[in-house]
């Protein structure tokens, strides 16, 4: 426990620092976690993306104290976590659940932490209604946990972990059980809370809209490692690798040969020009995103031919299915202004031109592993 | 469904029932014939008085007056209160700790210990009881444990009837009965809440006192009211295990229908036992809403 955790008066919070250094952990042979190192800064706000199973969770639960690494070390503001239980660590968790105790007040859920620590009682009221009103809910203060909203539940939730005032909030898919509406806001608040407080937020979640909205940094994990550690930017328009492009959304992928460090092959034989980042040539994979397709007239630049399989009307576009003559077929999102400026009947069965823009094109290499 | 029929036919000329009583019916035919009956039954009773060999229905308060006055009743009476609190106590020392395990710690083999604290529900009350009666006596099991290892000479007394031996029996049959209530419980918390207690600082007894206990507590209350009340009208142990200090009201109030044939002080007798587990149901119930 280093001093500033104790330190309620400090003015300015500030955020702790974690540090996984080489960390494994692993439940009866199923390698949960494997030699995974990260660096939490100060202060940010970090993700944890990644679907069920990637070891997302288990990475938080060590940072709490739940679960404890096989080999590696986890610190916390430079401390050494190794045996620390987790009510001796300057850390505090949002549940998915929420987890708050039915059988307590929502007031005396947020100031459980509190009377915990030697404090007056005034005082931890005070506190406890401060942050309740924080969450704006000083007025169910009397009610029991079972009696409010979803969202409210989890804003007491929040409210029960912040009120400590912890070094570094832990949050497991907190937004999970809301509705899309009601998540969203949450999403913008919790990003409002965490940067007016400047506490360290360590978030996991499968979502990769929530991520993208809130993080400073996501770290995208799979099969227990990080794939890619970088800037929502970053990670959504220049991922490192075939994983975690598919992972933000893009849906295409078609094998090519590159031959030159701008131009790749298509399997039909259509060249395609590439904006030139490549080094390497060989085989590989180019993708693109739905919404990056455009239709195209016969003979543009970079355009495919294919046979219109499926038509589905989505609202804000129109999602388009298009079997190329190589067996490949591709998802087009197609907007309403491109679909004016290319008339023409969209029938299942026709034959249409997309056009594949160079600087949409995501080039990896060809993975060994399927 | 009923509903629906009973306003079809509602509508029938001559057959008019009124659709509560299609709904309430049942369970009110239920509790007249197992409850109002049986209880008025022996209410009445207690107020009648035996007349020669036919019982008078004439009324009387004599009955109660006779429970009140003669000290042996009053002693028989705390006999069985104080047994059945033992019993309640040492069953929910025994059952707490039992049903943590179950819940918290034994994880694979959870069905199968389960199972095992179920299993003597399933068989007779009376041979549980007997288990006991071969285990403690002179030729039983500790004695000739403890002849065969040196330790005595000849068999000991002293472990068979007396309240020693009456609450040892008593506490092995209720332990399930106390155990599977407050398991119930303790699986309804989840393993979060726990875990939040944890993470908000509370050390793990400090975590038990304030989360897992008072959350368990409806478990606790059922299962320690459902063990005062059974144990407090227990006939079967007294008299198998029980030495003759240990004579409990119900071993009182059968001799009263059998041998002294005085139904109506039976009656009277069955009405304070009722009267004194009801008060106790009451209080766990009170207990319970705070």
């Amino acid at each position: 426990m280093s001093a500033a955790a104790i330190d309620f008066d400090a003015a300015a919070l500030q955020g702790g620092t974690v540090r996984l250094d080489r960390v494994s952990k692993t439940f009866d042979a199923f390698a949960a976690v494997s030699d995974l190192s990260l660096d939490i800064e100060p202060g940010e706000f970090l993700t944890l993306l990644g679907s069920s199973g990637c070891g997302k969770t288990t990475t938080l639960r060590m940072i709490s104290g739940f679960e404890m690494p096989d080999s590696g070390t986890i610190t916390i503001d430079g401390d050494r976590m190794q045996g620390v239980p987790p009510y001796r660590r300057p850390v505090n968790t949002v549940f998915q659940s929420y987890a708050l105790f039915p059988h307590m007040s929502v007031e005396d859920n947020v100031a459980y932490g509190l009377t915990l620590k030697k404090m007056r009682r005034a005082e931890i009221r005070r506190r406890a209604c401060e942050m309740l009103d924080r969450v704006g809910l000083l007025d169910k203060a009397g009610y029991r946990p079972d009696n409010l909203s979803g969202g409210q539940k989890q804003r007491v939730a929040l409210a029960r972990a912040l009120v400590n005032e912890p070094r570094v909030l832990l949050l497991d898919e907190p937004l999970g059980a809301l509705d899309a509406k009601l998540r969203r806001e949450m999403q913008l608040e919790l990003k409002r809370i965490q940067s007016s407080l400047g506490i360290t937020f360590v978030y996991v979640t499968h979502d990769q809209e929530e991520a993208l909205v809130m993080s400073d940094r996501i770290a995208v994990m799979h099969a227990g490692k990080i794939r890619q550690l970088d800037t929502p930017r970053n990670i959504f328009e220049q991922p490192s690798e075939r994983f975690v492009a598919e992972f933000v959304g893009t849906e295409n992928f078609l094998p090519v040969s590159i031959v030159a460090p701008d131009a790749a092959v298509l399997a039909d034989g259509t060249r395609l020009k590439l904006a030139g980042k490549p080094a390497h040539t060989g085989s590989g994979v180019v993708a693109i995103r739905p919404q990056r397709l455009r239709l195209a007239e016969k003979g543009v630049e970079n355009s495919v031919a294919g046979r219109l399989v499926e038509v589905v009307y989505i609202g804000a576009a129109v999602r388009l299915i298009v079997r190329l003559s190589g067996g490949e077929t591709l998802t087009a999102e197609i907007s309403p202004e491109n679909l004016a400026a290319q008339p023409g009947p969209l029938t299942e069965g026709a034959l249409i031109g997309l056009e594949l823009p160079s600087d949409a094109l995501l080039v990896f290499p060809e993975e060994s592993e399927s | 469904m009923s509903g629906a029929v009973a306003m079809n036919r509602g509508r029938r000329p001559g057959l008019r029932l009124p659709r509560g009583l299609l709904v309430m019916g049942p369970p009110l035919l239920y509790l007249l014939v197992f409850l109002v009956i049986p209880y008025g039954e022996i209410l009445l009773h207690s107020i009648w008085q035996v007349d020669g060999y036919t019982i008078s229905k004439s009324l009387t308060a004599e009955n109660y007056a006779r429970i009140v006055e003669n000290p042996l009743y009053r002693q028989v009476l705390w006999n069985s209160f104080s047994t059945a609190l033992l019993v309640t106590l040492f069953s929910l020392l025994l059952a707490y700790p039992l049903a943590f395990y179950l819940t918290f710690v034994a994880s694979r083999r959870r069905q199968f210990l389960y199972f095992l604290v179920v299993i003597p529900l399933l068989t007779s009350f009376l041979l549980r009881a007997y288990t006991w009666k071969l285990i403690l006596g002179r030729s039983g099991l500790v004695n000739s444990t403890m002849q065969s290892l040196g330790l005595i000479d000849t068999p000991l007394d002293l472990f068979l009837y007396n309240q020693f031996s009456l609450v040892l029996t008593l506490v092995y049959i209720f332990v399930p009965f106390v155990a599977l209530p407050i398991y119930a419980a303790l699986e309804k918390l989840s393993r979060d809440q726990v875990e939040a207690s944890l993470d908000l600082g509370a050390r793990p007894f400090t975590t038990f006192r304030r989360v897992i206990l008072p959350l368990s507590l409806p478990g606790v209350i059922a299962g320690c009211t459902f063990t005062f009340a059974l144990s407090f009208g227990d006939f079967v142990a007294p008299s198998l295990l029980g030495g003759p200090d240990q004579i409990m009201i119900a071993n009182v109030i059968i001799s009263q229908f059998g041998t002294a044939f005085d139904w109506p002080f039976g009656s009277a007798l069955a009405v304070v036992v009722v009267a004194i587990v009801l008060a106790v149901v009451a209080f766990g119930a009170r207990i319970e809403k705070r």
